[in-house]
Order: structure tokens, then C-alpha cells, then sequence
């Protein structure tokens, strides 16, 4: 068992196995030692952010390993490709989104992070600009003649 | 022990106390909002200064940016903000690139594409541009699965020939070396990989060039497109030779690297081959005019496949000219990988032997997410239909349901279809004919249907299989009101129907004075007209009834028949005269009239399943969420007269919300093209 300790001073004691789908997490006990007693400070994720990343850890503590970055160069994983239960465990608030992409990237677990990004992606997809910057609360900074030339370098994309 | 399990919350090592908090969290909103000043105006492109705590740093929005289809990077991520505009410019796009290979023959038809000369490799940005661009060249193009549906659009395709290339590495590698031995054979997966790489890096090169970035930010994504008939080819040509067997070899070689693969006018042995290397990457499979039987019992040796679909006219080799199901049993046994099957085509009405026996293997395909094939109530029976959607637990997108009507919807009680997200309507195989229209209710059930059965509905697809006589003023009219949502305290249309005619205005008070006079001697033995006897001495009788009942012990509550106000068959009592009338009804409950039209609303069963009205139906709630963001209408003749204006106020304006993207197109085909002539309406796709 390993205990976790989160910024907020809570302690999570989890199975190695689902520790160590962090990599981080895995680097440090190995660099800690098998029997060190001490609990792992995480100083960058909250409590109920922790909760939730272990949450997901555990649900796939038995999925196979990511394959290597060679092998997946040329494979594009659609946004749509998200299991049912990621689906009910991302479906947070925006701020809980943003911070569980941030304690993923943290963590170095590359499943919750693309299971992140996804999200937020499928949020802008089929989104007005307007929309989106409502969804994200962004405001349009540009000038008239900004926008002229965004448009002007996009327009290859644009239906002709 | 697996659940997490805060052993001791031990809490901050040291808690703030007094003012300390306030302060602190003063500071932090101080800090918040000078990090999102920054963040918009794009100061952390070039420092490195932690963003705002509720946002993503750049990098990881790079991330959320690579997730994005190139168009929909550019016309929606990079037109937000200055930073947001940044990031897309450094963000990597995905190229799809769509390598074909074919037979001599099958190049020789790009050669002679009409009024273009052929090209070793052509981009297109959209669904719209490259059905354009795609439609001057060769026919199995027409089946790049990007034009099965405009909602695919975004994507940046790259088509390249490979024919030549594939021929000259050949050469090369077939070419003696000095010491006397042999390159590898041509259907060495080496030779496949440097075809990939090879034509990969070209699409890259040409992609960078087109949207401006570095070849290092553009992604290759490939789909391999077999076209196994050549020119001028029969439908389930036989092919036997060398030449078949090395194109075999270069296909199986093939598909041990692509992960989409298109075979064209398959043979019988086509999945075999596909399926013969055990490091197959295929995870879509599409078989393109089917003219022959296909076994497709290696579809289960794919161990990557997730979608599969087979597309064919109808027309077969077969002495009997049908396609037994024996050969397509087996995929029931990818039940557990496969979520994505489309059967285009009459499979159901003419191509099978035994069409139920098909529901029953597609019923054991528990994982389904996306099922499309030419459903007829009228063929299979509304109930048939339901009962396979039922089956399949996890399916958001169903179609192509033909000829349905209100005894479909109502199947949907218990609020099953709820999880549909996509559904298209109609049946294209009745092209040219009136059948769909046979009902003539199919659009405003549909309308009913769809708010009431599926009421999280995000995508429309309507086949109106080139009806002449369609009422585009009621079609707008119906997607307004799809747009709209449901408001449940108006009257259906189904049950509009199904209710008495409108009532005629009330009579004049003279009038209601005799006609309760007669009522109230009625109730008590009089002579009078028999029209109006007939009408109180029911009413009394009910009045009669119910206070037996009431006597009796029985609720209230009893289902009772409802009457209308207003009808001539309805008592109407004066205030004045009424006395005694009052005094026999007061003795019991009355009747209930229907203030309102009895609607449909379903309510949640027992087992706890939301009900589809559950978000319109309280009435307290709202409006319920306005889900459908694309409509898109297909084989619609009257392209050009339609009133855009109007149809534009639909898509931006009407009903309020979002505003939703739909395109009329004159489209024939089933792959979701634009076809000649199109309009489109509303938010780009």
C-alpha cells in the first residue's frame, strides 16, 4: 500500500498498482525505496481532485499499458472514442475539468489526460466562436483587422 | 484495497486563523484576476508565468487543440482570442490521408477523370470541398467513408494515388542485386511501410504548405482505399491469377499498417485476406459495392476492428440473386469489440435470404453504439424495430427508420430512446417513389416522435427519398418546432386527431338559458326536443352515476370519459336555473371534463428509467434543453426555391438558443454528400 498525501493534508492510502499509473508516483517509490513508510506529498492536487484521480486509477489499474509514442504516431484516436464510464467520470464542472487535466499532467498519467482533453475538446466542437468563448468565459481581444487576418489565413478551410 | 480511503485527514500543517483567510482569499482573487488579464492578452505566449488557476497553461491546450479536426480549428479555436489564435497556430493538425490502390485499370480511371488530369495527390478541407473535388475522379472515391456524412466534414483529406509508386518500389526490390539474391517479395510489409511513409510525408509536406505550418506540426492519419474492380470490371468480376494473388498479398501486407480499409467490389475471400495477418491494424473495415457473397467470418480475427460496413445496390451474382445470412452470422462474434455497423443498401428488403434472422444476429451486438441500415416499419413492423433497439443497451445513433408513424413513437413509454443522440429518418432505397409519404402524418409525427421520444436529440438526418409533393413550408415549420422544443402544455398533434373537431363559439345567452331549461327537465321527465333531451339526459345520467358511485365508495379518481367544453354535447347550465339541477349534481362528484387535450405523457416506470417528458412535462422546470445543433435533409428536389430567409431565421433565431446548422441538399446517395445543388443554413458544420 502506498500513502498519498494531498495539498490540502489529506492522506489517501491506495493499492501500489493503482499508484503507480502515475508515473511520478511510480518514479518516486522507486527512488524512495520498497519499505519507506512515508506518505508521498503531492503538493500540487487537492484533496477532491486526488479522490477523483485514484477514482479513476482504480477503475483502470488493469487496462494495458499505453503503447509507445512510436507506435502511436500515425494513430489518430477520434475525441468521440470515450467509454461509457470515463464519460460519467468526466462529466464534472469546468473548474473540476481543469483541474483534474492539471493533476493528470502533474501525475504524468496519459489516460486521464487525453480522457481531459477530449472533454474540453468535444465542449468546442460544433461550437459557434461565440459560444465558445461563453463556455470558456474568454473575451474577444481582437482587432477588426486581427480578425481579418485570421480569417484571411484560415480561409483554406472555409467552404468554397 | 482498491477504493481510495482518506485514512486520517490530518488537515493544513498550519491553519490560517483570524484575518488570515479573508486575506488570503482576497489575494488569490487579486491573483486570478490579473492572471486572466494576462491569459487574454496572450502574455503568456511569451513569459512564463503560470496561468490563471481555472485555466490550462499552454501546452495543455495544445492538447485540447490537437483533439481538434483542422477545420474546426481554424474557423472556431483560432478565431476566440488572441491566445487562443496563438495556440491554434502552433497546435498540429491531423491529415487524413487516403491512399488508394487499385488495379491498371483502376488508375487508368483517374487518368481519364473528365476534365482534369490526374494528380498524384489531392487536399480538400470539408466534406462539401472534397465531395466537390472527389467527384471528378474515380467512382470508389465516392465511398471515402469522409462523404458518408457532413457531419465528418472539418477533416483535411489528403488522396493519394499509390499505384505508381507501389509499382516502381516493386520494380526496385524485384530487381537482382549483385550478389544474385532477390529483394524481398512485393508483398513484404516493409514494401508497405516505405509506401506509407513515403506517401504520408508527401501528404504532411503538402498539408504544412496549406496551412502554414512547419511539416513537424502536421499528423498523418491513413485510410487505405482497395479498389479491386478495374474499369469496365462486372460486378463480382472473378478475379483468378497472379496478378489477383499478388494483389492479395499487397493488401494484406497493407493492412498490417493502415487502421481504415475501403476494399471495393469485394471477392469472396476479400475479409479473409484483409484479416490474414494476425498484426492487422484494421479497426474500420468497409466493403464497397458488395455484388457477391462475402464471407465474413475473419471479420472476428481483426482483433482492432470496432466498425464495419457494407455497402451494395442490390445487384448479385447469385443464381438466385440473394445474400445468405449464414455469411454474415459471424460477426456475432465480435459482440464484444464491435461498435459501429452500417448495412447500406436493400439488405433488408431484397439482398437477404432471411432478414429476421439478421435482427437476431445484430441483436447480440451488445456494444453498439452506432446502427445504420434501411429499416421499414411497414416491412419489419414498428415493434420489430423497437425490439432491436431495446436489445442494444449502448446505441446513441440509429437510423435509417422508413415509414414510421406514430405507432412507432409510442412504443418509446418508458423513455428508452432518450439516450438516442443522432437518428436519421426516411429510407433512400424508395427513391423516386411516394411511399414514404404514403402517411400522410410522417412529418408531424415525426416531430411529435422525436420531441417526445428522444427529447436529447442533437442530430437530424431526413430522407425524403426525392418526394415531389413535400410541403417544404411545413418541413420548416417542423424543425422550427424541433428546434424549439416541446412546450407540453400544447396540444399534440397526434392527439389533435385524435380528439373531437374543434368546438363552434358559444351560443348567445338566450340560447344557453333554453338550452339549460331543457337540461333541468330533462333530468326530471319532460317533453322537450329530443336533440337537446338527448344532451342533458346524458349528462344527468353521468351526473346520476357518479353520485352512485360516490355512495358506493368508489374514488373519484376513476378513469372517467372525458367530454369537451364547448360541445354542443356538454350540459351548459344558467346560474339563475339551475337550482335544481345544482342540487342533484352536488349529491356526487362530477364527471371530469378535459380542461386540456389528453396528451401522451409517459411517466417514470418502476424501475426507475426517466421518462422522456420528465424535463418539459412538470411545467414548473422550464423549457426543457435545446440539444439539436445539425438537420440535415437529404434528397430534398426543391433546393433552390425554398424561402432561405426563412430558413435561415430557423436556424439562427427561431425558438432562441444556440443556433443550429442545416443543410438541404438534392444528395441521391447514402453517403451523405452534398450532392449538385445544396443550401446550407446556420453555423458551419
Amino acid at each position: 500500500m502506498v500513502k498519498l498525501s494531498s495539498s490540502d493534508g489529506r492522506e489517501f492510502v491506495v493499492a501500489k498498482e493503482v499508484a503507480c499509473q502515475s508515473v511520478l508516483i511510480k518514479n518516486m517509490l522507486e527512488d524512495l525505496g520498497e519499505d519507506s513508510d512515508a506518505p508521498i506529498p503531492l503538493p500540487n492536487v487537492s484533496g477532491p481532485v486526488l479522490e477523483k484521480v485514484i477514482e479513476y486509477a482504480t477503475h483502470h489499474k488493469d487496462d494495458a499499458p499505453p503503447p509507445p509514442e512510436d507506435d502511436s504516431k500515425n494513430i489518430t484516436k477520434s475525441s468521440e472514442d470515450i467509454e461509457e464510464w470515463d464519460k460519467e467520470f468526466i462529466n464534472v464542472d469546468q473548474g473540476t475539468l481543469f483541474e483534474i487535466i492539471l493533476a493528470a499532467n502533474y501525475l504524468d498519467m496519459k489516460g486521464l489526460l487525453d480522457l481531459g482533453c477530449k472533454t474540453v475538446a468535444n465542449m468546442i466542437k460544433g461550437k459557434t466562436v461565440e459560444e465558445i468563448r461563453k463556455t470558456f468565459n474568454i473575451v474577444n481581444d481582437f482587432t477588426p483587422e486581427e480578425e481579418e487576418q485570421i480569417r484571411k489565413e484560415n480561409e483554406w478551410c472555409e467552404d468554397r | 484495497m482498491d477504493d481510495p480511503a482518506p485514512a486520517q485527514s490530518s488537515g493544513p500543517s498550519e491553519p490560517p486563523s483570524g484575518l488570515a483567510p479573508a486575506l488570503d482569499g482576497l489575494g488569490s482573487e487579486i491573483e486570478r484576476s490579473k492572471c486572466a488579464l494576462l491569459a487574454d492578452s496572450g502574455f503568456f505566449l511569451e513569459n512564463d508565468i503560470p496561468p490563471l488557476p481555472r485555466d490550462l497553461p499552454t501546452e495543455l491546450w495544445e492538447l485540447v487543440f490537437a483533439e481538434l479536426p483542422p477545420c474546426t480549428l481554424a474557423l472556431g479555436a483560432a478565431r476566440v482570442s488572441r491566445r487562443w489564435a496563438a495556440i491554434a497556430a502552433r497546435s498540429p493538425v491531423t491529415v487524413d490521408v487516403a491512399l488508394v490502390v487499385g488495379r491498371d485499370e483502376g488508375t487508368q480511371v483517374a487518368a481519364d477523370a473528365r476534365d482534369e488530369s490526374p494528380t498524384d495527390l489531392q487536399l480538400c478541407a470539408g466534406s462539401r470541398t472534397l465531395a466537390r473535388k472527389l467527384g471528378k475522379l474515380a467512382s470508389a472515391h465516392a465511398l471515402l467513408p469522409a462523404l458518408r456524412g457532413p457531419a465528418s466534414g472539418g477533416r483535411l483529406w489528403a488522396v493519394v494515388r499509390a499505384d505508381a509508386l507501389i509499382a516502381e518500389l516493386e520494380s526496385v526490390r524485384a530487381t537482382p542485386t549483385l550478389s544474385g539474391s532477390h529483394a524481398p517479395h512485393a508483398a513484404d510489409p516493409d514494401l508497405a511501410a516505405a509506401v506509407l511513409d513515403i506517401v504520408c510525408q508527401q501528404a504532411c509536406d503538402a498539408a504544412a504548405q496549406l496551412t502554414g505550418r512547419p511539416p513537424s506540426r502536421v499528423r498523418a492519419n491513413p485510410l487505405l482505399l482497395v479498389d479491386l474492380a478495374g474499369r469496365g470490371a462486372e460486378p463480382g468480376t472473378v478475379r483468378t491469377g497472379a496478378a489477383e494473388v499478388a494483389a492479395a498479398a499487397r493488401l494484406a501486407s497493407m493492412c498490417t499498417v493502415f487502421r481504415e480499409v475501403l476494399v471495393r467490389n469485394p471477392d469472396h475471400d476479400a475479409v479473409n485476406v484483409v484479416a490474414s495477418r494476425p498484426t492487422a491494424a484494421v479497426t474500420h473495415l468497409e466493403l464497397g459495392d458488395v455484388h457477391t457473397q462475402v464471407a465474413c467470418s475473419a471479420a472476428s480475427k481483426l482483433p482492432r476492428l470496432t466498425s464495419l460496413r457494407l455497402q451494395s445496390d442490390g445487384r448479385f451474382l447469385d443464381e438466385h440473386g440473394i445474400f445468405h445470412i449464414s455469411a454474415l452470422r459471424p460477426i456475432s462474434a465480435m459482440a464484444s469489440q464491435l461498435t459501429d455497423l452500417t448495412l447500406d443498401g436493400p439488405w433488408f428488403q431484397s439482398m437477404l435470404d432471411y432478414g429476421p434472422g439478421l435482427f437476431e444476429t445484430i441483436k447480440q451486438l451488445k456494444q453498439l453504439r452506432r446502427f445504420i441500415a434501411d429499416l421499414d416499419a411497414q416491412v419489419h413492423t414498428p415493434q420489430a424495430i423497437y425490439d432491436l433497439f431495446v436489445a442494444l443497451p449502448h446505441l446513441v445513433e440509429f437510423g435509417r427508420l422508413g415509414r414510421i408513424d406514430h405507432s412507432f413513437w409510442r412504443l418509446f413509454q418508458r423513455g428508452e430512446a432518450a439516450r438516442i443522440r443522432r437518428v436519421s429518418l426516411g429510407s433512400c432505397k424508395f427513391a423516386f417513389s411516394m411511399r414514404l409519404s404514403g402517411n400522410r402524418n410522417f412529418l408531424a409525427d415525426m416531430a411529435f416522435g422525436l420531441l417526445w421520444a428522444m427529447p436529447m436529440l442533437e442530430e437530424l438526418s431526413l430522407y425524403l427519398g426525392f418526394q415531389s409533393g413535400v410541403d417544404t413550408d411545413l418541413l420548416l415549420d417542423i424543425v422550427c418546432r424541433i428546434k424549439a422544443g416541446k412546450d407540453w402544455n400544447e396540444p399534440d398533434p397526434i392527439d389533435e386527431r385524435r380528439l373531437p373537431p374543434p368546438p363552434p363559439p358559444p351560443p348567445s345567452p338566450a340560447k344557453q338559458r333554453s338550452m339549460a331549461q331543457a337540461a333541468v327537465a330533462a333530468a326530471y321527465g319532460s317533453t322537450r326536443p329530443r336533440r337537446t333531451q338527448s344532451a342533458a339526459s346524458r349528462a344527468a345520467a353521468a351526473a346520476r352515476e357518479a353520485a352512485k358511485a360516490a355512495k358506493e365508495g368508489k374514488s373519484s379518481k376513476q378513469p372517467t370519459q372525458p367530454t369537451v367544453h364547448g360541445s354542443l354535447d356538454a350540459p351548459i347550465v344558467s346560474q339563475e336555473k339551475a337550482q335544481e339541477s345544482d342540487q342533484a349534481i352536488r349529491s356526487g362528484p362530477l364527471p371530469r371534463c378535459a380542461s386540456e387535450p389528453v396528451s401522451m405523457l409517459c411517466q417514470p416506470d418502476d424501475v426507475g428509467q426517466a421518462a422522456p417528458t420528465t424535463a418539459g412535462s412538470s411545467g414548473s422546470s422550464g423549457p426543457p434543453p435545446q440539444m439539436l445543433r445539425r438537420v440535415y435533409i437529404f434528397q430534398a428536389i426543391d433546393v433552390e426555391s425554398i424561402n432561405a430567409t426563412a430558413w435561415r431565421n430557423a436556424a439562427l433565431v427561431h425558438g432562441g438558443g444556440p443556433p443550429i446548422s442545416i443543410v438541404i441538399t438534392d444528395d441521391v446517395s447514402i453517403d451523405g454528400s452534398l450532392g449538385r445543388q445544396f443550401r446550407t443554413f446556420g453555423p458551419p458544420i
